[in-house]
């Protein structure tokens, strides 16, 4: 088992979760404003306080920093944020043109500030700083909410791509989307957040 | 080239303060809203300034550590009080008094003592006509560094929330993702103090040096004097703030380096 969660409750959520995602996963989320299931990702990267237990290949989360849990179980926010004043800044590796051409943006993005970015831009762009960490558990918190339906494609086929290439990897897409939830996990790898709730898993 | 110095008497003072009446109401006809205020805080001044005459005629006449001791307490705990008074934000559980206290005492306290033994040697080093003065320079300064830079991080902590978190998120420490706040706090405290070194001798003389001079000492003399604080408030008030600024820093997260905002408290007033 990849990640494991049991009985996790964090503020904002109605009642605790257990959960299991093997590797290889992309299981999409979804349900209603407002009924946790941001606060219920953010609970797995750690970066809220929670009760219950959450392990990846077996360790518990408690038996690492913080800092390395997160790289390895990495939360994606809805609103991207940047803090320099260039986009390259940001990244630990700089992005290749061809990395950057499969999800449809071009080099000269690079040197930009991130103020001059479109949202959707940014959105691709935040997923790249955080896929060049390697993270082995992806918290995609509504990812794609920005894009145009061509972008959309490219984000979700970078996304699959990427969980195939190494073993134990898996993702966690909260979407609204219901033609993305068709597209690419329905029926078996989508849930809504109050079937957890109600632990019919 | 001791001369006697000109005594000022209390009728001299209450004609000055007909003029703070009038300069009132001169606001008042412009339009300020806190003319309340201006008396009030020129009040305090007379009444606080007049409170230490007293005071301090009596603790250098009773020439005993203890007094002295005291006397620094009280000002170091006023000078806490005030950094902690100047927050927009205010930690919980008292310890934005106690950030304020500990970046005081560590900085402009050992400055004190290492300048009472080291440079100036007086007989006893305590001697009060000097420590007293001197720690007031030094708190005064230190207080206001430390309050803009204590204020600067933590309103900006609230503000740029979502920039902190998404560092977090990517697996950045928790000082890693405090670095751009931190500078800014820094830059904030410490360019007025910049200023000031600056302008000093050119555009302003500063108040010690006119002091003494106005007192009769040697210019060459008041200057060194001046001189001497002047660095000695560069160095406190640097370190002050840099110690405020980590400490409150570190107050933002928990043991897992979750940011807890939380732990701050917006003031009314």
């Amino acid at each position: 088992m990849l990640l494991k969660i049991e009985n996790l409750k964090a503020k904002g959520m109605q009642n605790p979760i257990s959960w299991q995602l093997k590797a290889g996963e992309l299981w999409l989320l979804y349900g209603p404003s407002g009924t946790g299931k941001s606060q219920l990702l953010k609970a797995l990267a750690d970066l809220i306080d929670s009760e219950g237990e959450i392990t990846l290949l077996d360790r518990p989360v408690e038996s690492m920093p913080a800092p390395v849990w997160r790289r390895k179980v990495m939360y994606f926010s809805a609103e991207t944020a940047w803090w320099l004043e260039t986009v390259a800044e940001h990244f630990v590796r700089v992005p290749t043109t061809d990395q950057l051409s499969k999800i449809g943006l071009k080099t000269m993005i690079l040197e930009q500030h991130p103020d001059q970015l479109s949202s959707g831009e940014k959105q691709r762009l935040a997923l790249l700083r955080g896929l060049a960490f390697n993270p082995s558990v992806l918290l995609l918190d509504e990812t794609s909410a920005n894009l145009d339906p061509e972008s959309t494609l490219l984000v979700e086929k970078l996304l699959q791509e990427y969980l195939q290439a190494e073993e134990n990897r898996a993702a966690i897409w909260i979407s609204h989307d219901a033609q993305q939830r068709e597209r690419l996990a329905c029926p078996t790898f989508c849930c809504s957040i109050e079937d957890l709730y109600q632990d019919k898993f | 080239m001791q001369t006697q110095m000109i005594l000022i008497s209390y009728w001299d003072l209450a004609i000055l303060s007909v003029l703070v009446f009038l300069t009132g109401f001169l606001l008042w006809l412009n339009g300020f809203t806190h003319v309340k205020q201006y008396f009030w805080a020129n009040v305090r001044t007379v009444v606080q300034l007049s409170f230490m005459g007293v005071w301090l005629s009596w603790v250098f006449y009773a020439d005993n550590p203890i007094w002295v001791a005291l006397v620094g307490a009280i000002m170091l705990l006023a000078a806490g009080y005030e950094i902690s008074k100047r927050q927009q934000y205010r930690f919980k559980k008292l310890s934005s008094i106690l950030i304020g206290l500990w970046s005081l005492s560590v900085t402009a306290l050992v400055l004190l003592i290492l300048v009472l033994t080291v440079v100036i040697q007086p007989e006893p080093w305590y001697q009060p006509q000097y420590a007293i003065p001197l720690l007031g320079m030094l708190l005064g300064n230190s207080m206001t560094a430390i309050g803009v830079g204590l204020d600067n991080l933590t309103r900006n902590s609230k503000q740029l929330r979502s920039k902190i978190e998404a560092q977090l998120a990517l697996g950045y420490t928790a000082k890693e993702s405090m670095k751009f706040i931190k500078q800014q706090a820094l830059h904030a405290s410490m360019i007025p103090v910049i200023n000031m070194l600056v302008a000093a001798g050119i555009i302003s003389l500063p108040g010690m040096m006119t002091g003494q001079i106005l007192a009769g000492a040697d210019p060459m003399e008041a200057v060194k004097y001046q001189i001497m604080i002047m660095l000695l408030i560069a160095t406190s008030t640097a370190t002050g703030t840099i110690i405020a600024i980590n400490l409150a820093a570190r107050k933002l997260f928990d043991e897992r380096q979750r940011l807890d905002l939380e732990s701050l408290q917006k003031v009314k007033k």
